[in-house]
């Protein structure tokens, strides 16, 4: 309570002066004002202070009260170089003062005391105050300081906001107290924009690792996550995103793993490009095993139970451009159809199997390759 | 089994199910592995952990050969580096190669009986020119290295890391000889009086899966089946190391491709 008293204080002497405007152009009046402060009880004296002010032209002793909007001067009286005047403060600081100045041409000095209550405190505070004009300046009306410090936060606030817009954070545009629901148009065109991108597999592998919530973010913004998964599944398999595929969209890779890994040995060189596919499902006997490739067929679909799910068939057909044919000796020249497996898929010409050698390749250094037999027999198609 | 892989794995598209997790590495079967992609590693196990290397013991023989000789320099195959066995050309002692061809053949091939010729030639005895490769070897701070023979075979303490050898494949991969040697899916051998073989090279992933332009294979008892693999795509750098694998070319292969199609993990 004493240090709220104190500080409500200093909050009064620092009213009283107007703020510095260090400015030395302008039509207004710029004074160094030199202010000692006394008070009944004060444990401490303070120093004095100096500061520099721009009052409007002419108005230095409007000035010297309070500018707090619950003070007000009151009974100004001039006579000659003396001027009078009195304070009156309302509210939780009931407080009145007097003030008697003498003026010269450039200068001032008087004193102003104040008495009543301060944080429920018995005040009674004399402040001797001298002035001296140092030049012009431009006064600024503190209103406008004000207007200027709130356009300042709005524009924080909207940054902050499109930063959120930007990161799909949605707590700040949903939920019982979102704090930028003035943002909500741009946050649900920005998620339309990533809804387009999570419909590539580059897209939705991306936004999938930037946003954990992503599923209710694309639901806020009135966009079917599962559609979205379908159709990067969709490109994936166009652009033989195996790896993709693999990780992503189970009924697709179970497919092809029947198609392409059953019964072959990863030693195969025609299920290399498969690899990410094989390997998920090589320990998966109802796959590896219970599928096999017979030329010309496709192995009929399983009937896996109730974790199967049907080939995606997608609401509308999903336009698909076929990369490029790549030229020769380019890293990739895919193939193959242009879109997931509905059904029958021409599976692309497998490269050339190695001969075989006199010796296994991989006969190294002190071993008798094992099961020579088996790779004989796998090699062949 | 099958209950097991739809609990672990999403279940796609097409139910009214939650978004999926962000795709994982592939499981791996091998007892190390590393996978660096643009030199950044992306998933490891066991990369520290000390191992028998098997023929890709061979990678520092080379780079040690293209330090210190130069390649058309003639090299007389003597009687130990002829009788080698495990894989290998089939060289005659007293047969004389240039040092170009016996390096092909030793990384093309795995052929021991280019690599000890090789060996003896540059540092006189075997001995000597293992001292040269553990002393190489702490010049890379290869820590968890230690090489006891020039070839690669089992040897109790002859091993290397997952680790150290993508960081001696590196250094490797940096001499443009080495680098085209390794990318060889086959090559001619010939030797000075007219012989030739042509070969085919350990690493079946070269011109089978797009990009792969090496390394060098491996494979001893103790060993296991091990890979150095290099893929290059689109300006992109994937390396594989794969120590004691049992399905090295799938999960080498489905190692690169997961590299590729996720590189923002």
């Amino acid at each position: 309570m004493r240090h709220a008293y104190f500080a409500g204080i200093l909050a009064l002497v620092c009213l009283a002066v107007p703020s510095a405007a260090p400015a030395q152009q302008g039509n207004d009046d710029l004074w160094e004002v030199t202010t000692k402060m006394e008070m009944a009880g004060m444990p401490f004296a303070m120093p004095p202070q100096t500061t520099r002010v721009c009052t409007q032209k002419g108005k230095q002793t409007e000035a010297m009260a309070p500018q707090d909007k619950e003070c007000r001067m009151v009974d100004m009286r001039q006579s000659g170089n003396r001027t009078t005047f009195k304070i009156v403060c309302e509210g939780k600081n009931r407080m009145t003062g007097t003030a008697d100045f003498t003026h010269g041409v450039d200068s001032y000095q008087g004193t102003m005391r104040f008495q009543g209550v301060m944080e429920g405190q018995q005040v009674d505070m004399t402040q001797t105050l001298s002035g001296r004009r140092m030049g012009n300046c431009t006064w600024q009306d503190p209103s406008i300081g004000v207007r200027q410090m709130q356009k300042q936060a709005e524009d924080q606030k909207a940054q902050m906001c499109r930063s959120m817009i930007d990161k799909l954070e949605m707590s700040a545009f949903a939920g019982p107290a979102p704090i930028c629901p003035e943002f909500n148009g741009e946050f649900r065109t920005r998620v339309g924009q990533v809804a387009a991108e999570m419909r590539t597999a580059a897209g939705f592998d991306r936004w999938l690792r930037t946003q954990p919530n992503m599923q209710k973010v694309l639901q806020f913004g009135g966009h079917d996550p599962n559609a979205i998964w379908g159709a990067a599944c969709n490109d994936a398999g166009a652009t033989r995103n195996w790896a993709f595929v693999a990780n992503y969209c189970e009924a697709q890779a179970r497919q092809i793993a029947m198609r392409e890994c059953a019964g072959r040995h990863g030693t195969n060189a025609a299920v290399f490009e498969y690899a990410p596919i094989c390997m998920r499902y090589r320990t998966d006997p109802s796959v590896m095993q219970g599928g096999g490739r017979v030329p010309g067929q496709v192995p009929p679909a399983r009937q896996a139970g109730p974790s199967a799910v049907p080939p995606l068939q997608p609401a509308a057909p999903v336009p698909v451009q076929y990369p490029p044919q790549a030229a020769p000796g380019a890293p990739y020249a895919p193939q193959g159809p242009s879109s997931m497996p509905a059904g029958p898929v021409a599976a692309p010409p497998a490269p050339p199997v190695p001969a075989e050698t006199a010796a296994p390749p991989q006969q190294e250094p002190g071993v008798v390759e094992k099961g020579l037999g088996i790779f004989k027999g796998i090699f062949g198609r | 089994m099958v209950c097991l892989a739809a609990v672990l794995w999403p279940a796609g598209p097409g139910q009214a199910a939650a978004l999926p997790a962000p795709a994982r590495p592939p499981h791996i079967e091998a007892r190390a592995y590393l996978v660096q992609t643009q030199g950044r590693t992306l998933w490891a196990r066991d990369a520290g952990k000390r191992l028998p290397p098997a023929s890709l013991t061979k990678i520092m023989t080379a780079l040690l050969v293209l330090e210190r000789v130069p390649l058309d320099a003639v090299v007389a195959v003597g009687p130990r580096a002829a009788a080698q066995g495990g894989s290998r050309l089939g060289l005659k002692a007293g047969e004389r190669l240039r040092v170009e061809e016996l390096l092909t053949a030793m990384l093309v091939r795995s052929a021991n009986d280019a690599c000890l010729a090789l060996a003896e030639y540059v540092a006189g005895s075997e001995p000597r020119f293992v001292e040269r490769m553990n002393r190489r070897a702490a010049e890379l701070g290869l820590r968890d290295t230690r090489f006891v023979n020039a070839c690669g075979w089992d040897a109790a303490q002859h091993y290397s890391s997952a680790g150290d050898l993508a960081a001696l494949a590196e250094a490797a991969l940096r001499l443009p000889v080495f680098a085209r040697l390794v990318a060889m899916p086959e090559a001619t051998v010939r030797t000075v009086d007219g012989r030739q073989f042509v070969v085919q090279n350990t690493n079946v992933l070269l011109g089978r899966l797009p990009g792969v332009v090496g390394v060098k294979s491996g494979l001893t008892r103790r060993g296991g089946r091990c890979l150095v693999a290099l893929a290059e795509r689109n300006g992109v750098r994937v390396l594989v190391v794969l120590l004691n694998g049992s399905n090295r070319w799938w999960d080498a292969a489905g190692l690169i491709e997961h590299a590729f199609a996720f590189p923002a993990q």
